[in-house]
């Protein structure tokens, strides 16, 4: 605790010094009678004591766990435990480094009567990770404000906002049937569920006819029931150096929001007992003991496969991982370090986005993946025959379009589900948000299902999206 | 700073007790070094004297306070609790950092054309070739400010005018309409799929 005295009523001092020395000089008492007033002040502001301040404080975290991308609310609750009048206190909280206020302060003037207390709410982006709260800085002034107490002052309630893939609830639950190891499309064709009726064509088996409606109006008709696809999926997390950023600093980057939302629908599929293998694009080879690389990828088989959850969960965790160290790049097919100059990749990056027409020069510049066509081939080697892919990517150059084309064009269905990490604040962040917006155009022309998930909103809404369509390709 | 305010204040308090000394006995008067001061000072013009003392002193004091940074209360926080210190880079700061930079105003221009086509191409279905031309004639925006910036039409003399006075936010402004026209053809493209 420091105590510091202000001198506020300097002015009123030399004031009042100038009445008196005018009135000496002249012998005019009279001059006296003005001194008085600036000498009030002076008087005043000397002799107020230093405030005892007793305050607690209290903070309080809504939601008490969070999630990467969401924003999370804290409450300083500031008691004024004493028994006088706090006129002047500003508080400060510690926001745990790294973290970014999204709305409200952190700081706050308040004046608390005695018993009383006064509340600070402000919110904050979530990144992965445990981040502590340090302590307030607590500064009380007198009524006159001469004189003034600072303290730091440890809050009591949440000291850690804790931020993790934890999942409460899994999202598709409600969304798939009983049977496991397979997805329902939005197709028809044969299966149980009822899909729709269509004329009947020649070959049609004959346990489908509507005979029913043949009966009423001597017309064939064929029902077709919900596809049923053997549901092999694929998660493929892209984690390459051009999705290592954020919309904003202090939030959470693409890898991260990707590593996250690819985690979360792992859990999901698994739970509903469906067979899913992870890969991931970009990350070092060197990183994962338990994981095995297959043709240059980290890849984790399904459970059928012999896949083990705990190589999943390390996979996920290098990808969570990989966003703190942006400077180093590294080919999936383990060239090696591609580029370690920082701005050098955010410029490639950008003229690669920049033009998908121009990919034999943002070939030549942007090699931080290997050649899209190249890892697409490399992945349709490993996928099973009856696989689906969900690719999780932050969509923010081409080469995540490059790969969906040459993945569907060897006939696998492919989700592409797509954390929004563009601002709209700076002209570079509007700029990239419009080539986001423009490769997504360009995925959905060719039929592949992109499910765009906004920070603002939860990511169960978007997964639940991307697991129900997953197969409709 | 600390020692120069400790002379100033044992210079006032000498002062101070010679003035009392002065009132209490005039005798003190007769001393030499006082003597000598105050033949010095136009004794015969007090109305004088004091502004005179009372406006170097004043003076002074302002010094003093200006030069004085020992500010007993400094800031509660040292950096601002809102923004946070981390490392990763953001979306879009190539871009943002090519527009700080002299000799990237036409890698600017590429990307903005570049946008501008895709753009074209996947929000208003325009076929490539197409685009192109409607970027480079200017066909496409309404802005033709825009258009001059990434096409071959020429730039408003207004705008020109404006480049001469102050080409830097000029320029800036120009990028700034162009991104706007090209979100307007998203907001079109978004609305009438």
């Amino acid at each position: 605790m420091s105590r510091t005295r202000r001198h506020r009523f300097s002015v009123a001092l030399s004031g009042a010094l100038l009445a008196a020395s005018v009135a000496l000089l002249y012998a005019t008492p009279s001059a006296f009678l003005l001194a008085i007033v600036p000498l009030g002040y002076v008087v005043y502001g000397s002799l107020t004591a230093y405030p005892d301040p007793e305050i607690e404080i209290e903070r309080s975290l809504s939601p008490p766990a969070a999630t990467p991308g969401s924003v999370v609310s804290v409450t300083l609750t500031v008691r004024n435990g004493g028994s006088r009048l706090l006129a002047d206190a500003r508080v400060v909280d510690g926001v745990p480094e790294g973290m970014a206020v999204v709305d409200g302060s952190p700081r706050a003037c308040l004046s608390i009567p005695a018993g009383q207390h006064r509340t600070v709410t402000y919110d904050v982006m979530a990144t992965r990770g445990d981040h502590d709260f340090t302590a307030a800085a607590v500064r009380v002034r007198s009524i006159s404000g001469t004189r003034l107490v600072t303290h730091q002052q440890t809050a009591s309630g949440a000291q850690t906002l804790s931020c993790s893939a934890a999942v409460e609830r899994t999202p598709i639950r409600r969304s798939t049937r009983s049977q496991t190891g397979t997805l329902a499309t939005d197709s028809g064709g044969s299966g149980l569920e009822f899909h729709s009726t269509r004329e009947y064509r020649s070959g049609d088996p004959i346990r489908r006819i509507d005979w029913r409606r043949f009966a009423r109006t001597d017309d064939l008709s064929t029902i077709d029931f919900r596809e049923e696809h053997a549901a092999r999926l694929v998660l493929v997390v892209d984690a390459r150096p051009p999705t290592r950023r954020a919309a904003n600093p202090g939030f959470p980057s693409g890898a991260e929001l990707s590593g996250y939302a690819a985690e979360r629908a792992y859990e999901a599929l698994v739970d509903a007992g469906h067979q899913v293998c992870v890969t991931a694009l970009g990350l070092d080879g060197d990183d994962l003991d338990a994981v095995p690389a297959v043709d240059g990828l980290p890849w984790v088989e399904s459970p059928a496969g012999g896949g083990v959850d705990a190589a999943a969960r390390e996979l996920f965790a290098a990808v969570d991982r990989a966003p703190s160290r942006p400077d180093r790049a590294f080919a999936t097919d383990g060239r090696g370090t591609v580029r370690t100059d920082e701005h050098a990749t955010a410029d490639t990056a950008d003229r690669a986005t920049a033009d998908t027409a121009d990919r034999a020069t943002a070939d030549t510049d942007g090699r931080s993946m290997a050649d899209p066509e190249t890892t697409g081939w490399r992945l349709r080697r490993q996928l099973p025959a009856d696989a689906e892919v969900l690719l999780v990517t932050p969509l923010l150059d081409y080469q995540p379009r490059a790969l969906v084309e040459s993945i569907t064009t060897q006939g696998v269905g492919v989700t592409v589900l797509s954390p929004d990490v563009t601002a709209t604040g700076r002209v570079g962040g509007r700029l990239a948000a419009l080539q986001r917006d423009n490769r997504v155009r360009a995925i959905r022309a060719r039929g592949t299902t992109v499910v765009d998930w906004v920070l603002a909103e939860p990511l169960d809404v978007a997964l639940e999206t991307a697991l129900g369509t997953e197969g409709s390709s | 700073m600390r020692q120069l305010r400790r002379a100033v204040g044992v210079l006032g308090l000498l002062g101070s007790v010679l003035a009392l000394a002065l009132v209490v006995s005039p005798a003190v008067a007769s001393i030499r070094p006082v003597e000598l001061a105050a033949a010095a000072l136009p004794t015969d013009r007090p109305d004088l004297l004091v502004a005179g003392v009372g406006l170097v002193v004043g003076l002074v004091a302002t010094v003093f306070s200006r030069l004085g940074s020992d500010d007993p209360t400094p800031p509660l926080v040292t950096a601002p609790p809102e923004y946070s210190q981390s490392a990763t880079p953001t979306t879009g700061r190539g871009f943002d950092a090519a527009l700080e930079r002299a000799d990237s105003e036409s890698h600017v221009r590429d990307t903005l054309r570049a946008t501008a086509v895709e753009t074209l191409v996947q929000q208003s279905g325009l076929d490539r070739q197409r685009a192109r031309t409607a970027v480079r004639e200017g066909s496409w925006t309404d802005d033709r400010l825009a258009a001059a910036l990434v096409g071959t039409v020429q730039v408003p003399l207004v705008s020109r005018l404006r480049a001469w006075l102050d080409p830097v936010a000029e320029h800036r402004r120009r990028i700034e309409r162009t991104i706007d026209a090209i979100e307007r053809l998203h907001v079109e493209g978004g609305a009438s799929p």
